[in-house]
Parts: structure tokens; sequence; C-alpha cells
């Protein structure tokens, strides 16, 4: 006969202290989760993590979504500031065109040519300023900085992933 | 008894207005009876008159004058930033209309060479991220390592503006 009230067992014990490690292991992945819910990347494309952000001259914060921007640049440009405007992920398939507006109301357009050993071959137009073809390896993050903007400067940033 | 017929060179020397004036009215009394000879009058008549339309239309104005003054503006405006100013505008209007479109291809190969010229696109030579820019002759500073973030920077045109990169980096 079974009752209730009948103290935990060592099989019971066991169990408890399973499901608690379950749960354990388990809160920090649903949290990641909702850190960054984005969609999967669509097959056969190559994922663009395109930021928009804003440095300055002027002292101010330095935005935490920019943090690791900012230990890149910092050594290089001179800047007091620096924003985040928008993120972005384009998944673009080879000779697909991806396009941002940018702050400036000019277009960024992202078009890749090539995927080979040495990284993704890349157009950037910098709609007034700027085209470049680069040869990224994946994760590797690039720089497209100096468009004045609001007293300061716009910084593109694009890393492939693919 | 036939007429006497005027002779070649007589004809000529008459409708030249060569001839002295008795002769001039001895021919022209022959004239009057000969239709041959006034046939002939006829023709040097119509060949002159064709010789010096053609000789009008051969004098081709110059038109170098007003493509030097566009080629020295175009010098002038790569150099400086100098925007047009509206006298130079109608310089191509003191050219017959055929001559427009040929002087204004000249102008046009003109611009495409300055253009060519003044911003012309790098090309990497080391195989690193970047591998060709084009900034439409702005200056841009380029830090492009295998071991971090590549960076392409575009500077400011105005001279004096930008200090450089230094140990503190660029300012901005």
């Amino acid at each position: 006969m079974c009752t209730s009230d009948r103290p935990l067992g060592s099989r019971g014990r066991r169990a408890l202290a399973a499901g608690t490690l379950a749960f354990l292991l388990a809160a920090p992945a649903g949290s990641q989760q909702l850190r960054d819910p984005g969609p999967a990347r669509r097959p056969g494309t190559i994922g663009f993590q395109m930021t928009v952000s804003h440095v300055s001259p002027s002292p101010g914060p330095i935005d935490p979504r920019g943090a690791a921007l900012h230990r890149r640049l910092k050594d290089e440009i001179r800047y007091e500031s620096l924003r985040v405007l928008e993120q972005r992920r384009l998944d673009l398939a080879v000779d697909e065109i991806g396009t941002m507006q940018l702050p400036t109301g000019r277009r960024l357009r992202v078009r890749p040519l090539d995927v080979g050993k040495q990284g993704v071959l890349v157009a950037v137009d910098v709609e007034g300023s700027m085209k470049t073809d680069l040869r990224v390896p994946n994760h590797k993050l690039v720089v497209i900085g100096g468009q004045p903007y609001e007293g300061g400067r716009l910084v593109i940033t694009l890393e492939p992933e693919y | 008894m036939s007429a006497p017929r005027i002779e070649s060179d007589v004809l000529h020397a008459y409708h030249d207005g060569e001839l002295s004036p008795l002769a001039r009215w001895r021919t022209k009394r022959l004239l009057a009876r000969d239709p041959a000879a006034r046939a002939e009058l006829t023709r040097l008549a119509e060949l002159r008159a064709a010789v010096r339309e053609v000789a009008s239309g051969a004098s081709t104005p110059d038109f170098w004058p007003g493509i030097a003054a566009q080629l020295a503006a175009l010098d002038a405006r790569a150099e400086g930033g100098l925007e047009a100013t509206p006298g130079q505008a109608p310089a191509l209007a003191g050219l017959h209309a055929w001559l427009r479109p040929l002087a204004a291809g000249a102008l046009a190969a003109a611009v495409a060479a300055a253009w060519l010229v003044f911003s012309t696109p790098t090309e990497a030579v080391d195989g690193g991220v970047v591998r060709w820019l084009y900034t439409k002759g702005r200056p841009v500073m380029v830090l492009d390592r295998p071991d971090a973030a590549t960076i392409i920077w575009m500077l400011d045109e105005t001279p004096g503006d930008q200090t450089g990169r230094g140990t503190s980096g660029v300012y901005i």
C-alpha cells in the first residue's frame, strides 16, 4: 500500500536530484533563447550580422551592445561615446542583394559573390560614399566608418556567418 | 556669210569684266547674235556661283577657343572644386549646330579622362580582406590585419582637418 506521507526513499532522492540538475542545466539555455530568439538561417545562404553605430567626440556612454566593437575600435579611432543604432542579420544567397537604410538617408547594399576557402567574397556599396569588394573569413569583423552624422561618425560593421 | 565667233578667251575675259569698254561693247553686240556664246556665258556664270558657294561653305569656324575654355574650367574644377560660372555655359552657342555634338563629345571625353585620373580605384596586393576599394577620390584609412578586425575609415577631404593616425588614433 502506498501512502502520500511516506518519506522519500533512496530512489526518490535520486529522482529529485536528477530533476534539479536537469532544471539547472536547462535554465541557462532557456535564458539564452530568450536573449537571442533570431530565426535560423535560411539554407544555402550566408548570414551577415550587420550593425550601424554612431561614435561621437562628445562625452557619453558606451552602448553595451557595442562593447565588442568598442574593444576593437578604441585604439584606432578617438571618440568619447558609442551608440548602437541598428542591428540586423541579412541572410543572403550568392548574388542576392541585401539593403539597409542608413540614418543618413543613404542605402547600404551587401552582395555576396562567392564563397571559398579564404572566406566570402562580398561587394559592399555605401551609397554615395564608397564601394568595396571584401574577402571576409567566417566570423571576421569588418568595420566601415567615417561617414559624418550628427556631429560624429557612422560606423557600420559586417560579420559573415556561414 | 557667217557671223564672226567670239573666242573663248575673249568670252572669259568678258565674263570676268576684264575687257576694255570698246572690246566689251563689241563682244556684247556679237553675243546678241550668237546663241552658243550666250549659252557658254551662262555656264560660266553658273560655274562661278557654284565655286562661290563651295568657297563660302568651306570657311570652317575655329571652335577650339570654346573647347579650350571648357577644358580650362574642368582643370580648375578638378583642382579647386570650382563651380561652373554662368558665363561659361553658353560657350558652345557660338558653334554651328552640326559642330555642337562634336564639341560635346570632345568635352565628354575630357571629363571621362579627368574622372579616370582623379578617381582611380585601389587594388589590394597582399590578399587581405580588402580586395578592391573605391571612394571617389576621398582619402581613406585601411587597417587590414589578419588577427584583428578590418577597419576601413573614410577621412575628411579638408586638408588639416585630420591629425592623422598616431599612437592615439584618428580624431573624428
